[in-house]
């Protein structure tokens, strides 16, 4: 039966648009391969040209090829997603330019359509921030995260979300037998394990730079809301961006300086009337508790300490934090603008990296997120008195 | 029967005797050298012919065999051209030795078409060997009196040709020595660059110290033009004095590869070597034909700086394995092997990531790529580097005018009174003479820690996971942070910058990676 399936999308000239008319009228794609050239010529609007190939492609020889591919797939632990297999989703069958057929490894979840995160290979710290930051909130809420496993971006949400136990759909641009970029090798088996690869194409067929628009609108078609974390001037995301919304998903972007060249994309969409993007809890759909009830148990959301009550700072603690507020200081330089010597300096700078406020590279002393937060800068005075609900 | 004239041939870094026999018999007049020489010692007859020649003598014309013994050792060098000369001028009667002159005197010098002598290169290890073979005077080149002179208990004569050779021996001619004997080597430490030029990185330094005080090698890790190198440049300057036994061994091996002769002075300081990424296997470790020694040896006492470690080929880096843990290397060949010291410590130097910047804003390499950059750094060799530290440029109108740096010397007195505190340590263990060789035992025994020390590594660990091999890193190192402020005890500050020397470790436990 699969090989039919294999056939029916490999039939040329005859796009997803046809193909899944043809399945509407004859229900299976062995049925197609037996359709006369009456029964096609039936078909209201089927273009002569379609039928033509039709007829053309009916031969023993690419039923064979069509086994032989199945039989691959199958070898290789691939699996077939026909259009009409239930754990397709309805919203991605609703995309015109969905496949009839998706080879996958791995498990497919029920509670598709999830949020993907996208953006570019070549992202900054802040967007690796947000990115794992998004993805470790929907691995807590149990909602599937759908991206592309590339370099940057993707790959990172797809870490930060395996790493926080999350479930993760990756949707490649090339045979899934295959790997690129070849150093996410671990991570792909990792999202095979405890999620799914998923492609248009068969096991063998090499990444192509033509394959990677329509992957991209595969992950808007398996999505309902699309981060779009950095994307540069002519980013492939901002082509996501332009996909989801042609599919009706909800789109969001993560706005950053206007100076950041890998920003120049999202803070364009902004601009455009897209959603800016300011805190995990736009990525929820909007009924979030129907998603999360079938899936990974949610974890309780941690209510952010006021670091003031839990923390018994020194006052040289407190200084340290507000010379760091502009920028990341050397060590040395703040021994001596504290006056202090160095031992004692690793003492204090030891307890605010443990807790998170710092972050330490070499001598090399810088805020974390976390630090940014206290608020606490050169100006402020005292303890900012954060929102404590 | 034969003459016997007494030189030396070099095994290692070692000399040793080799009697030059010299006869003549009847038959078709030609010369032949045996004793397994090398293309030099072979080509020795045309100079020797040739030097007889214009030295006013009379080459025999006779059938002559010319024998190195021991003859089962291959043998190299062109300083077999003065024994062969002297020998044959013996052998034909144009010089009369007497017995004493004969089992007294040893020689060894490379001879010009002229006549002249020439310099040659393993003279000190040569003129070692022949104090301990019982002679008692050594006649040479002029130009490596000053190398040989170094050898108590020796009497060394220098001289520019054969002729002034032949005459002394005969007695016709008195022996003066050359003028600029009036000032005989010394072991003057004389480093031209201090740990005082450095300023701003305190906290580099300190790790520098401490890896100078322990013996612990040492990765820099930063960016482009941060001041790795000036950094690792200073090391061997605050690296304890050398004793006259190392600086002994260091000039062996460097007259050994002929760089004596050529800077006609002696090693008097720690050396410094620096090798190419792309050296090859045999330059680093020793080898080729004459067997010579690596940079590993060359760098004996001293420092071996790898610059840019990770674009040094796997193999090659490999190959450090053995001369890291032994503290020497042996070449093996079929018939022989050689062994030479090479107990340096390892300076190496990196970038962070591929790009070169992590950590700034304009990086943009990821994490995978960082790892995998790291990676190209085998484990077992990042295993025996207890100490890696970034290094960040200074903000240079910010630093310079506020700062004083420590000198050399002033860091050389720390690291001899904590290196003395380590040899009380460790005296009756064979084998280990710093905190860096500790093994896993001695840890447990002379690390011990107190309950705060105990809580602020088990935090480290909860944060960062840190492996139990680090662990042991930690611990040893907080030992020498310890000695260095000449606590018997380690206390929890010696832990808390020891738990800085670490800086690739930790960043590692911060890299979103499968």
């Amino acid at each position: 039966m699969s090989a039919y399936w294999v056939w029916l999308s490999r039939l040329k000239g005859v796009g997803p648009v046809n193909q899944k008319r043809l399945l509407d009228t004859f229900k299976s794609p062995r049925r197609i391969y037996r359709a006369t050239e009456a029964e096609l010529r039936a078909i209201p609007g089927l273009r002569p040209s379609i039928i033509k190939a039709v007829i053309a492609g009916q031969c023993t020889k690419l039923l064979e090829q069509a086994e032989a591919v199945a039989e691959q797939a199958a070898g290789k632990g691939i699996r077939l997603l026909p259009f009409t297999d239930p754990l397709y989703p309805a919203a991605a069958k609703a995309v015109p330019a969905a496949p009839v057929i998706l080879y996958y490894r791995g498990q497919l979840a029920v509670n598709l359509p999830g949020v993907a995160i996208v953006g570019s290979r070549r992202c900054t710290e802040y967007g690796k921030m947000v990115a794992a930051e998004a993805a470790t909130f929907l691995a807590n809420r149990g909602i599937p995260l759908i991206s592309g496993m590339a370099k940057g971006i993707d790959g990172y949400g797809q870490t930060a979300c395996l790493r926080a136990g999350g479930y993760t759909l990756a949707f490649l641009a090339y045979g899934l037998d295959q790997c690129y970029p070849r150093e996410h090798a671990s991570l792909m088996e990792r999202i095979v394990a405890e999620g799914a690869t998923l492609s248009a194409y068969p096991p063998g067929v090499p990444p192509k730079k033509e394959f990677f628009p329509a992957r991209n609108n595969l992950i808007t078609a398996w999505s309902h809301t699309v981060l779009i974390v950095e994307a540069g001037k002519e980013s492939g995301a901002l082509l996501t961006a332009k996909y989801a919304l042609t599919n009706g998903r909800q789109v969001l972007a993560v706005p950053n300086s206007i100076y950041c060249p890998e920003s120049i994309g999202t803070n364009r969409l902004i601009s455009q009337g897209i959603t800016p993007y300011l805190s995990p809890e736009q990525l929820l759909a909007e009924e979030p508790t129907a998603i999360a009830a079938t899936q990974n148990k949610p974890k309780p959301l941690q209510a952010t300490p006021n670091f003031c009550l839990t923390h018994n700072w020194s006052v040289q603690q407190e200084n340290i934090m507000r010379l760091l507020y502009i920028v990341p200081r050397q060590m040395e330089e703040l021994a001596l603008e504290l006056k202090t010597d160095l031992t004692t300096l690793l003492e204090d700078l030891w307890t605010l990296e443990l807790d998170g406020f710092i972050r330490l590279q070499g001598s090399r002393v810088m805020l974390t997120e976390a630090g940014l937060k206290t608020g606490l800068s050169p100006l402020s005075n005292e303890c900012k008195k954060a929102d404590h609900s | 029967m034969a003459t016997v004239i007494n030189s030396f041939a070099i095994l290692g870094i070692d000399g040793y005797l080799v009697e030059v026999e010299t006869t003549n018999m009847p038959g078709i007049p030609s010369i032949t050298v045996v004793g397994l020489g090398d293309t030099a010692i072979k080509e020795a007859r045309q100079r020797v012919e040739a030097a007889l020649q214009s030295s006013g003598f009379e080459f025999p014309k006779l059938k002559i065999v010319i024998n190195l013994a021991p003859g089962d050792i291959k043998k190299s060098g062109s300083h077999f051209d003065l024994p062969m000369a002297v020998g044959l001028l013996k052998e034909s009667g144009q010089l009369a030795m007497t017995d004493e002159q004969n089992a007294t005197f040893g020689f060894l010098g490379e001879l010009s078409l002229n006549g002249l002598l020439r310099p040659c290169s393993g003279v000190l290890p040569m003129a070692i060997a022949a104090r301990e073979a019982g002679l008692s005077r050594l006649i040479i080149p002029a130009p490596n009196v000053k190398e040989a002179a170094l050898v108590q208990g020796l009497e060394v004569y220098g001289f520019s040709d054969l002729r002034a050779v032949v005459e002394f021996l005969n007695g016709s001619k008195p022996y003066i020595p050359a003028a600029d004997l009036d000032n005989p080597a010394t072991w003057e430490d004389t480093a031209s660059v201090d740990f005082r030029d450095v300023t701003g990185q305190d906290m580099v330094i300190d790790a520098a110290l401490v890896a100078a005080t322990g013996g612990h090698n040492i990765l820099l890790i930063g960016v482009p033009g941060c001041g790795k190198s000036m950094i690792a440049k200073r090391i061997p300057t605050i690296l304890p004095a050398l004793t006259e036994e190392e600086a002994l061994e260091i000039t062996k091996i460097y007259s050994v590869v002929g760089q004596i002769k050529n800077r006609d002075n002696l090693v008097t300081s720690r050396p410094f070597r620096a090798p190419h990424h792309n050296a090859s296997l045999n330059a680093l470790i020793g080898g080729g034909s004459p067997v010579v020694p690596g940079e590993v040896s060359l760098a004996n006492n001293g420092v071996l700086f790898l610059d840019e470690i990770a674009e040094f080929s796997r193999k090659t880096l490999d190959a450090l394995r053995q001369p890291l843990e032994d503290k020497q290397v042996t070449v093996a060949r079929v018939k022989n092997s050689v062994t030479y010291p090479c107990n340096f410590m390892l300076v190496a130097a990196m970038n962070p990531c591929p790009c070169g910047y992590y950590g700034q804003k304009r990086c943009r390499c990821t994490d995978y790529e960082v790892i995998k950059y790291r990676q190209k750094i085998s484990g077992p060799i990042l295993d025996r580097i207890d100490i890696q530290k970034y290094v960040h440029p200074v903000d240079f109108m910010s630093m310079s005018n506020k700062s004083r740096s420590r000198s050399s010397a002033e860091l050389r007195e720390l690291v001899q009174a904590a290196r003395d505190q380590q040899q009380a340590r460790f005296t009756g263990i064979k084998g280990v003479t710093c905190n860096a060789q500790m093994n896993e035992a001695m840890i447990k025994e002379f690390c011990v820690i107190d309950s705060k020390g105990s809580h602020i590594l088990q935090q480290a660990y909860e944060r960062f996971h840190y492996s139990v091999r680090s662990f042991n890193k930690f611990l040893k190192v907080a030992r020498t942070y310890a000695d260095i402020d000449g606590a018997r005890q380690i206390e929890h500050t010696h832990i808390l910058a020891a738990l800085a020397s670490r800086d690739m470790d930790k960043e590692q436990a911060g890299m979103l990676i499968v």
